[in-house]
This record gives C-alpha cells, structure tokens and sequence, in this order.
C-alpha cells in the first residue's frame, strides 16, 4: 500500500509538471502563431504562353504592398517564395506538399489543377466567395470557370492572355486579297492561304507560306468539339466533326507541300497568317520593341475561322492563385485572394506590371477608357474584338496526363495526314488509345535504396 | 493476474510499439526519398489524396503510442478499485488507436488486440470487459484500409511502399507481416494464459469452499460436545453440592435418629415407633440421594468405556435381588462419540430403572447391535406392562437427547406383555473400525 502511494506520488511530482508545461508550451506557441499571421506565397518566373516577362513579380510585389497596405492595422505580412521557373515548378511544388511545407497560396500550372483539386490539398473557395463581397459578374467568366472543379471554385484567376490571329496587311492587300469576317469559315481561309502560298523565285520550293504556328488545336476547337467528357475520364469529341477537322487540315498541310513553317518567318515577311497571343501583341506592338520585330509591314489582329459546326474559338491563358486547404490562416490568406483577383485598383495594375489583362470587368474597362493603351503607344486593338475573343475562348484540360495526351494527339493526326490514312480508322484508333492512356496509371519508377 | 500474462501483454505492447515506429517511419522516409529523386508529381497523381505532413506521422503515431502505454499504467495502478475510470481511460484508448491509425493510414489493424487484449488485462467488470471487447472488435473490423478510404481520403501504405523496387518491397513487406503474425501470436498466447489462471482460479476456489463446508461441519459438532460438557460439568457440580450438603445433613439427621431411637425405646412406645418411622424414610431418602447423585454423576462412564459402564448398571441390577439381568452385544463394537455414550448410558439406565420399579420383578434383557453407522439397543422385560404409555419426564428426556443426535427411541407395550425400549442411533464414527 505505502509503495503504491509512492509511486502515485511520483507520478503526481513528475508527469503533472511536465503535462502542464507542454500544455503551456503548446498554448504559448498558438497565440503568438495567431499573433503573427504571414502570409506565404508561392511564385514561379514564366508563364504558360512562353513570352518573356521582364520583373516577373513585379506585379505580385504590388499585391503586396497593397495587401499590407490595406491591413496595417492588423500587421498581416506576405512572404514570397520565389526563384522557380515555370517547367521545374510543378515537381518542386510537389515536393513541398509532400514535406507539408506548402505556401498558404501558391500559382498553380495548369496541368496540376484538377489533381490539386481532387487530393484536397487546394481549399474549396464558394463559402469563402459567399461571405465576401467578391462578385463572380465581374470576372471574365471563363477565366473563373478554369479555377471550377466539380463545380466548386478552388482557385481564383488574376490575369488572362486571350490568343487570335493577326495577319500582314500589307501582303494580303498586294495579293489583292480581302478577309470577309462575317463569312470568316474554314473555305474562306483556305481559299485566302491557297493564294498567299507560292514560289516567288521560281526555283521549285515554296517561299511564302500562308500560315504559322497554326495547328490542330485551333482548328479542333472551331469546329464545336471538345476533347473529353465531364470528368475527363473518357473521350468526349464527335467524330464527324473530327473527321472534317482532319479533311480540312489536310488540305492544309498540302498546300506547304510538306514544308515546315519555321518560327519567324512571319516576321520576314513571308507568311499571311500566324497565331498570337495579347501578351505577344502587348510587347511586339508597343514600343520599344515594336521597333525590334513586326515593325516592316503593316499587321493586325483577326479572330480565328471557324468549321462548319462552330464558331470562331480560341486559347485562354490564365493565371491561377489558390490556397492550401492546410492552410493557418485561410482566412487572411482568402482576402490577399481576393484583393489579387478582384480589388479594382489592383486589377488596373496589372496593366503596368505585366502583360497580362486583368480578370476583372472594371478594370478591364477602365484600361480602355483611361487612354493608358495609346499612352503605352500600342497598336491598337479593338475592344469588341478582344471581349468577344475573351467570351469566345477556351481553357486548356488541366489535368497531369493532358500534356502526354496532347502530345499523342498531335503525333497521331499528323501521321494521319502525312500518311494519308484512312480517317474513319485514324479516329476511331485515336479515340481507343486516349481512352486507354487515360484509364492507365501513372506509376513511380521504383528506386532500390 | 499471473506474471507470465503481465509479460505476454508487455511483450504485444512493445510490439505494437515497433510495428507502429516502422510503418511511421516507412512514411516519413520514403517521403523524403520520393522528393529526392524528383517524383513528387507523380506520387500526388498517384496517391489520389493528400498525404500527411512527414514528421507528424511518426511524432504524432508513437506520441499516441506512449499515451495509450500510460493510460494502461494508470488503469493497472487504479486496478479493480476504480472500474468506471479504467473503463472510460478504456474508450479513451479507442479513439487514441484510431488516431493513431489515421496517421499511418489505417495500415496495421493489430493495434485494436492490443487494445482488446487490454480490456481482458485491466478490467474485472465482466460487462465492461465485453463492452470493451466489442469496442475493441468493432475498431479491428472498421479500421481497415479500404474500408475507411471510402469515407476517409487517405493515401495508403502501399503506394509508399510501392516506391520501391521489388528488392526492397518484398522484404518490407515481409517484415511487416512478419511482425503482424507475431503480435496475433501473442494474442492468442495471451488468451490462452488467461483462460489457464481464470480455470485455476475456479479450482482453488472450490477446494477452499469445499474445506471451509467442512470446517463449519467440524465446528457444529464440537460445539453440540461443547455444550454437552457443561452440562455434564454442571450436573457434576450439583451432584456434589446435594451429596455434601444433603447427603450430609440426612446423614447426621440418621445418626441423630439412631441415637434417639435408643434413647426412647424404653420411655415411649409411640415415639419410639414415630421415630423409627421417621428413622427409615430418613434412611430411604438418603439411599435415593446416593442413587440420584451416583446417577448425575455417572462416574462410571468417565471412568470406563460405556460397555464396561453399562455391565456395572447391569450387576447393581443383578445385585438388587433374585431377578435376571442379562446382557447382549451383537456386531463389532465401534468406540462411541462422548455425547453418545453419554446418552446410550443414560438411555439404558433409565430403562433400567422403570424395568425395574414398574415391571415386577420380572427378567430383563439388553441387547446391544452394531451395524456400520448405527447402533441399535433394545431394553425389554417381560413383566406386566401397562396399557398405555403415560411418558413422564425420564422418558421424555430420552426421547430428546435421542432426537439431538439424530436418532430415534420407540416404546413398545401391553398389558402383560411386557415393556421394551428400541432405540436406534447413528453414529459418527465409522464402522470399519475394530
């Protein structure tokens, strides 16, 4: 009995001391956590549409400076955690989701999205969106709609880059050759880029070319089709349409003769058309480097031609922020979300900072309005032309397996064309492999340590 | 509870401890590993869900692990004296092993025996023992893997485990089933120990109850002797005090009477006579003391065995007058208890006496038979008997002391025929002795 008691009392002397000290302890540690909210957000340098950004966080310093600004009473402070380039970003993410030492809020590349969404390590935002006064009218609302999955929100966009074709006026007016817009379809441009394609010299290889940087994808989405069903498991694109799509490219590619237009012979002078995006348009048709490139002839930009089921559609390029759903502070982390994406005087920022369009309405507006475009001595770009090519766009799949699939696809309709298959088969062949390549699982390569 | 079953559940505890470290530490390593060789991506695309924060698999898995060892110490320093409290640190420990399993991703079910085997362990309430045991159970069947990742989005063990070459896999895995099967070894060990005390336990608690059974036996007979000493005590007692008080004064009484009878034997005819009468109921009345103190005393049978006593009753009777007294014994003799020779003597001197007043001078016949647990005695004469029994204080005392030993006495009589007394008495002592 006495022994008992002792060794209760021992217990009682040494392990109550020391509960209570790591209760404390632990205590202690929380308050002066919620004392001192910082903010930790995670960058990469580069983008999605491949043009150079000269002070690539520039813009996300602003943010900063003005998120700070705006709370100052309540001493909340950003980090920025930055030096990744855009290709080695998603690994290196990866890498610190799986330490558990992820950002609060982090840009997201889009081929991580859905499966950022789908572990649940990206915080689903309606409830956040609910209670605040961000309005989802005053986003571009396919810009909104690439931060969907499943039909919740789980990353907020702060700027979009909406891509078009741009021609050179001064070769097709030589050719005496004019684009009717109300009539914009596939004949038409086919008929145009017949035209345009020709040996000047006469020494039996082609030297003007009708068209860069045009491929599948413009051509695909044009004609009223997408890629996958709902839940991208499956593949969801009609074949008829995809049989015409094909047919059309067809022609196309036999009018080079089986020459590559290499980049940069648009810019020669040598070719009628060529893909472009607001970004590019933004730093070639601005000074100072309008000077450098695209400065010879007289261009401008055009929306695509469309199939016969579809209508004139195009990429848009976004960038995504979202938030951890391990997040501290999701709170104070929602309202640096929402000021990035949605505070007008932020949003007219991103005008000064980068090459991007803001994602929200007003600011959008207020660019146009403000004169800031002739100020920058930037050719001029229609605004009913650029929203239309904004609400006329389409967001890239966003998930991992999207790339190796693109690539694929890309390959296959190419050797469909160069090898001048069966189409009917092509697809149908096409159509089994992504299925397959979708059901497959992606496996780690074992390491024997 | 037995020191081989406190090992046995030292023994599933520690290894539940090392099967807990190493899984947790499979995570946290391989996590590390997995980064470093550039394949976070993929392992995210793959895994399907979030995984958890490395280091909080193996802080906060044994940190459980050491509070469910301190809860069992304080369920085994609280032991029986508290059930309520064991039973509530008991659904404690519950929910800590689920926790528990959360972080390491509902890969070792083993650790629900361990709690089970614990509620067998710490708490004697049967019905909070099966309570305990059907928690236990329910936390084994539910905390399956695949059971939970319906529910629960959690990446599983083996698409860490999976990381690996095959090289690496089969002897990680091995290890871990190894370790499982060991712990549901010990479970089963554990049981069987158990099971053993518990039966052991059974046993030696009807050997117990059975000797108490026969030490109260013991102790009822020696307190009836007990009782039967006093009163023989006290008779003796009484038998003196009428013998040197009574005794004495009828004594002097008579010696004072002969004196006077000589003295008046001249002088006055009636006096004389008077005296001489009184002189002789003096004498009767002395002679009957004698005989009633001799009787209370019963000095024979102290001083004797009850048959020696028994055959000097029977020559006082012989020596009374010219009737027959005569004496049977039929089986081997078995040595009496001291209340029952007490009370066979007392039974066979009072047939005596009636014989002997009521009879007529008439031969009487005593027979003593033995059988093994039984003793029979029989007094008969074959005088006039009487037509009814009238049972005056002497014949109800036998009746009584018969009763009090178990035994029965019947009386048996008619008008010249005779009286004969049947008694039967069982005796304690067995008969197989000489």
């Amino acid at each position: 009995m006495h022994r008992k008691w002792k060794s209760k009392q021992v217990l009682l002397f040494f392990l109550l001391p020391l509960f209570i000290l790591i209760a404390a302890l632990a205590i202690g540690i929380g308050i002066y956590r919620s004392k001192t909210v910082v903010i930790e957000l995670s960058l990469y340098s580069g983008n999605s549409w491949g043009v150079p950004q000269n002070f690539a966080y520039a813009i996300y310093d602003k943010a900063v400076e003005l998120f700070e600004q705006q709370y100052a009473d309540k001493g909340y402070r950003m980090k920025l955690r930055t030096g990744m380039m855009y290709k080695d970003y998603s690994e290196w993410f990866a890498q610190q989701v799986l330490k558990g030492k992820e950002p609060d809020l982090f840009l997201i590349i889009e081929e991580d999205f859905t499966t950022f969404a789908a572990i649940g390590l990206l915080e689903k935002l309606d409830s956040y969106i609910k209670n605040s006064d961000l309005l989802e009218d005053s986003f571009f609302s396919n810009a909104l709609e690439a931060g969907q999955y499943q039909g919740s929100q789980y990353a907020l966009p702060i700027g979009i880059v909406p891509s078009f074709l741009i021609y050179n006026v001064d070769l097709l007016n030589s050719l005496g050759l004019e684009i009717d817009l109300d009539n914009w379809t596939w004949d038409q441009f086919y008929r145009l880029c017949s035209k345009i394609t020709g040996d000047l010299d006469g020494d039996g290889t082609l030297d003007r070319f009708a068209v860069e940087g045009y491929d599948w994808h413009q051509a695909f989405y044009t004609n009223d089709n997408v890629l996958f069903n709902e839940k991208s498991s499956q593949v969801g694109f009609n074949s008829l349409y995809m049989a015409q799509m094909i047919e059309f490219l067809k022609k196309m590619h036999s009018l080079n003769q089986g020459m590559v237009v290499r980049e940069g012979m648009f810019e020669m002078g040598k070719v009628g058309f060529k893909t472009f995006n607001f970004s590019e348009f933004r730093v070639y048709g601005s000074y100072p480097y309008r000077i450098l490139r695209y400065d010879d002839f007289d261009w401008k930009a055009i929306p695509f031609p469309h199939g016969p089921h579809g209508s004139s559609k195009s990429k848009l390029y976004t960038v995504q922020l979202g938030m951890s759903s391990r997040s501290r502070h999701k709170d104070v982390a929602f309202e640096f979300l929402r000021l990035i994406s949605s505070d007008k005087e932020f949003q007219y920022m991103i005008w000064d900072n980068s090459n991007m369009l803001p994602v929200n309405r007003d600011a959008f507006d207020q660019i146009y309005l403000s004169g800031i475009m002739q100020r920058d001595g930037m050719r001029q770009l229609d605004r009913d032309f650029i929203e239309s090519v904004i609400s006329g766009s389409y967001i890239d799949p966003d998930f991992k397996k999207y790339p190796v699939i693109d690539d694929y696809i890309t390959q296959r309709i190419f050797k469909i064309i160069a090898q001048d298959e069966d189409i009917a088969a092509g697809i149908s062949d096409l159509k089994q492999i992504i299925n397959d390549l979708l059901q497959e699982n992606t496996t780690l390569q074992g390491v024997n340590r | 509870m037995d020191k081989p079953i406190s090992y046995v559940y030292y023994i599933i505890l520690i290894l539940n401890l090392v099967i807990i470290g190493l899984l947790s530490m499979v995570v946290y390593q391989t996590t590390y590993l997995i980064c470093d060789t550039d394949q976070a991506r993929i392992f995210l695309e793959q895994a399907r869900y979030l995984p958890h924060v490395p280091w909080h698999v193996p802080v906060y898995a044994i940190g459980s692990f050491l509070l469910l060892a301190l809860s069992s110490y304080f369920k085994r320093s609280i032991g029986d004296s508290h059930a309520l409290v064991s039973f509530l640190l008991f659904v404690l420990d519950i929910f800590i092993a689920f926790f528990i399993a959360y972080n390491i991703n509902f890969s070792y079910k083993g650790l629900f025996l361990f709690i089970g085997v614990g509620a067998f362990f710490f708490m004697g309430n049967l019905r909070h023992r099966y309570m305990g045991i059907i928690l236990a159970m329910l936390g084994y069947i539910f905390s399956d893997y695949d059971i939970i990742s319906v529910r629960l989005n959690l990446v599983s063990l083996q698409d860490y485990i999976s990381f690996y070459s095959p090289s690496t896999q089969i002897p990680l895995y091995s290890l871990r089933s190894t370790l499982e099967s060991l712990n549901l070894m010990m479970v089963i060990l554990f049981f069987q120990l158990f099971i053993q005390s518990k039966v052991r336990e059974n046993k030696e608690f009807i050997k117990v109850n059975n000797e108490l059974a026969d030490k109260l036996h013991q102790l009822e007979v020696l307190q009836a002797k007990l009782e039967e000493s006093a009163r023989l005590k006290e008779r003796n007692r009484l038998a003196h005090e009428i013998h040197d008080i009574l005794g004495h004064s009828l004594t002097s009484i008579s010696i004072g009477l002969e004196a006077c009878l000589e003295l008046s034997r001249e002088i006055a005819g009636e006096l004389h006579q008077r005296l001489f009468k009184i002189k002789r109921v003096t004498d009767n009345g002395l002679n009957e003391i004698r005989r009633s103190v001799r009787e209370l005393k019963s000095d024979a049978i102290e001083k004797s065995s009850l048959l020696s006593a028994v055959q000097e009753l029977i020559n006082d009777a012989n020596g009374l007058g010219d009737r027959i007294v005569s004496l049977s014994i039929h089986g081997n003799v078995i040595e009496l208890d001291e209340d029952e020779e007490q009370t066979v003597y007392r039974l066979v001197q009072e047939s005596l006496t009636n014989s002997l007043r009521y009879s007529g001078g008439a031969d009487i016949d005593v027979a003593f038979s033995y059988d093994s647990h039984l003793l029979n005695v029989i007094i008969s004469d074959n005088g006039r008997g009487c037509r009814s029994i009238q049972k005056h204080f002497g014949l109800e005392h036998i009746e009584e002391r018969l009763k009090l030993l178990g035994g029965s006495v019947v009386f048996e009589t008619a008008e010249g025929e005779g009286f004969k007394t049947n008694a039967t008495i069982p005796l304690r002592k067995g008969g197989l002795l000489p």
